[in-house]
């Protein structure tokens, strides 16, 4: 068993490698913090952690599951384990004085420390570092994709916020005369202080189409995740499932957690179609059919897929007739831009009739792309 | 040093608030290391009440900051008293002074209002902050906290930098309805106060309530583990939990079966989809939620 900074190290860098953002001066908060606690009683060596390290309750499931990983191997008797474990460091209180920066602090015990303890930690330092957010979404391994469901609930929330500050800054609109007026009385007639008045908007409804084949599938089911996390600034949120054609799914939506789409569309609904391949031009075709007596100015449709149409039929007219319907229509695809209108795929014929379209090829260009919504 | 958390745990049962290792914990780091502690959590689960309790077991005063949208630094730090101020330039202007002089009477302590974030740092006295509820807040303001903070002192443009006099406890409590800057985050420890267990709720409804007996806690409390497992609207939370438990011991019931609930399940749930949820699912008529009343 190695020393303890690697230990904690490893865990850190566990935590982080899961999108926990960790800064130096956590690091340096949570040494003092194990250095003060007695750590033969588990519970508090785990708050120790978790009260320095993680600052979002929406993170707690993954670190909650790391921490186990770590701490927790035999059930039986954590506790005799960590208890040795601080038998080991006595020296750590002075250690750390010596430094102002903690990470600094971590560096140099690691490296003074004997060579790597463990086997997971031996592998642990090669193994190529992915960011998350930035990971495109043709290369997901199973793995890749859980840890990037557990990080939708942040994202949910840092997508809220950032909607917020922007409906805010949109919500002010002209002098409040009376108001000012009213308020300047108090003060001589000087209007120290200005108000305005409040702009209402109208809340839009939301269509999401979403290509469920096999090459759009994570990329849409994240885009749904996303989209119902601001079903508050909407009036309503329906959802379409189609690989060769269109069919409602809104009401599975409400039992389901996006990510089980793949799962559920393809059970419980005939999205495929008669073909069993993409046919972007029949799925709108039948879309515009079924649905579009619904569509109003008040409409916003967005498409969330790749334009890989098998080269059947693309239909683009269709489009148009829904756009000429609804007040915006919004594409979001997960290929870069230059991979558009490469062998099937036919972006540049929809792209006429769209308000606007984005590169979503990770979650990064999502959730910005997704805010300007 | 697990002496000092019994006395902690202690210390805040007296003060009427149940702390568990994690809560505990906490607290103890927050006093080794001065640091503001960030709680979060659902709405009702003792967020605000442990800040009440911390300051009532330290003995020391407690300020509260309640925050929502557009709070802004007049109403937190502190506002210039124009009304008073024009007042007082009217009254001086038959006094030959000149400019600089009114300037310096018009910006001095007596034309200060203060508000609590000025108060707890020019306070004579150890306080404990309270800002509730932070995540309502602007971000110009949240940006604005950061230096009361982490270096306890305030700088307003008039009168310079101030810092505090005695370094005030302080608690941040969050709905996490957004998610605050990382700034914010990282200055604070970090505390999750869930729904507490069984047992441990059976401990709350009978120190808040003495005259509730003991098998009928027990009952409240298991009846609540069920009913969180509902997809409701709103969860009922502790404060719901006593307000029921206190319903029922006014009524005078000594046991729980179906019927009871049903007639008081609009104490606990405020949505009358909720309400209509918990009834078809409450299970049987007979007592299946006090199997162990022996």
């Amino acid at each position: 068993m190695g020393s303890i900074f690697e230990t904690i190290q490893v865990f850190i860098r566990d935590l982080r490698d899961c999108g926990i953002p960790i800064g130096s001066s956590q690091l340096e908060d949570c040494y003092r913090a194990i250095s003060l606690v007695n750590w033969s009683h588990e519970p508090v060596f785990y708050s120790a952690l978790l009260s320095t390290l993680l600052k979002d309750s929406a993170l707690l499931p993954i670190f909650n599951e790391i921490y186990m990983r770590h701490f927790h191997p035999h059930p039986g008797n954590p506790a005799k384990r960590l208890g040795a474990l601080q038998e080991m460091m006595p020296e750590l209180p002075a250690n750390q004085k010596g430094h102002g920066d903690g990470s600094e602090a971590v560096g140099d015990s690691g490296q003074s420390g004997k060579p790597v303890p463990r086997g997971r930690s031996s592998k642990a330092p090669t193994r190529e570092w992915k960011d998350p957010f930035s990971q495109d979404f043709y290369s997901l391994t199973p793995q890749d994709l859980k840890r990037m469901e557990n990080l939708i609930p942040l994202l949910a929330k840092r997508l809220v916020s950032k909607t917020v500050i922007k409906r805010r800054r949109e919500e002010s609109g002209a002098l409040d005369h009376r108001r000012t007026l009213r308020q300047s009385m108090a003060t001589g007639g000087v209007p120290v202080e200005i108000f305005v008045k409040k702009r209402i908007r109208q809340k839009p409804v939301i269509f999401a189409l979403c290509d469920v084949s096999l090459s759009c599938l994570h990329f849409s089911a994240f885009s749904l995740a996303l989209v119902y996390s601001l079903e508050k600034f909407f009036r309503h949120v329906r959802c379409f499932a189609f690989i060769g054609e269109t069919e409602e799914v809104t009401a599975l939506m409400r039992k389901e957690q996006p990510y089980n789409l793949r799962a559920q569309v393809l059970y419980d609904t005939k999205v495929t179609g008669e073909s069993g391949r993409t046919d972007y031009g029949r799925s709108l075709l039948t879309f515009y059919e079924r649905y579009g007596q619904d569509l109003s100015h008040k409409s916003y449709v967005l498409i969330f897929g790749d334009a890989r149409s098998n080269w059947f039929p693309t239909e683009p007219q269709i489009l148009k007739q829904i756009q000429d319907r609804v007040k915006r229509v919004y594409w979001f695809n997960p290929e870069t831009v230059n991979e558009w209108n490469t062998g099937d795929s036919s972006m540049s014929n929809y792209r006429k009739y769209c308000d606007k379209v984005f590169q979503t090829s990770n979650l990064d260009e999502l959730i910005k792309a997704l805010a300007e919504l | 040093m697990l002496k000092e958390l019994e006395h902690i745990k202690q210390g805040m049962l007296d003060a009427g608030y149940i702390c568990d290792d994690n809560a505990a914990t906490v607290l103890f780091l927050a006093q080794a290391l001065s640091k503001p502690v960030l709680v979060e959590g659902p709405a009702g689960v003792g967020k605000t009440s442990i800040a009440q309790a911390f300051s009532n077991m330290k003995n020391i005063p407690l300020v509260r900051l309640q925050c929502y949208e557009g709070i802004d630094e007049a109403k937190a730090m502190y506002e210039w008293n124009y009304k008073k101020q024009l007042l007082h330039i009217q009254a001086v202007s038959n006094q030959s002074l000149n400019v600089t002089e009114v300037e310096k009477q018009i910006f001095s302590e007596e034309f200060l209002l203060t508000r609590p974030l000025l108060q707890v740092i020019t306070s004579e006295t150890q306080t404990c902050l309270l800002i509730d509820e932070i995540d309502k807040v602007d971000f110009e303001f949240e940006a604005m906290l950061l230096e009361l903070l982490s270096e306890f002192q305030i700088t307003l443009p008039e009168l310079g930098t101030i810092k505090a006099r005695h370094i005030p406890y302080v608690f941040l409590t969050s709905n996490a309805t957004r998610e605050l800057s990382e700034a914010l985050k990282r200055r604070c420890l970090f505390l999750y106060l869930d729904f507490p267990s069984p047992a441990m709720e059976e401990s709350i409804l009978r120190l808040k309530i003495p005259a509730l007996k003991q098998d009928l806690a027990r009952q409240v409390a298991e009846s609540l583990q069920e009913i969180r497992k509902l997809e409701l609207k709103k969860t009922p939370s502790i404060a719901e939990s006593i307000d029921w438990a206190l319903a029922l011991v006014s009524m005078g019931i000594m046991e729980l079966d179906r019927q009871v609930i049903v007639k008081t399940l609009n104490v606990l749930l405020k949505y009358q989809e909720d309400i209509d949820l918990a009834k078809a699912r409450i299970p049987g008529p007979a007592p299946r939620v006090s199997p162990m009343v022996q």
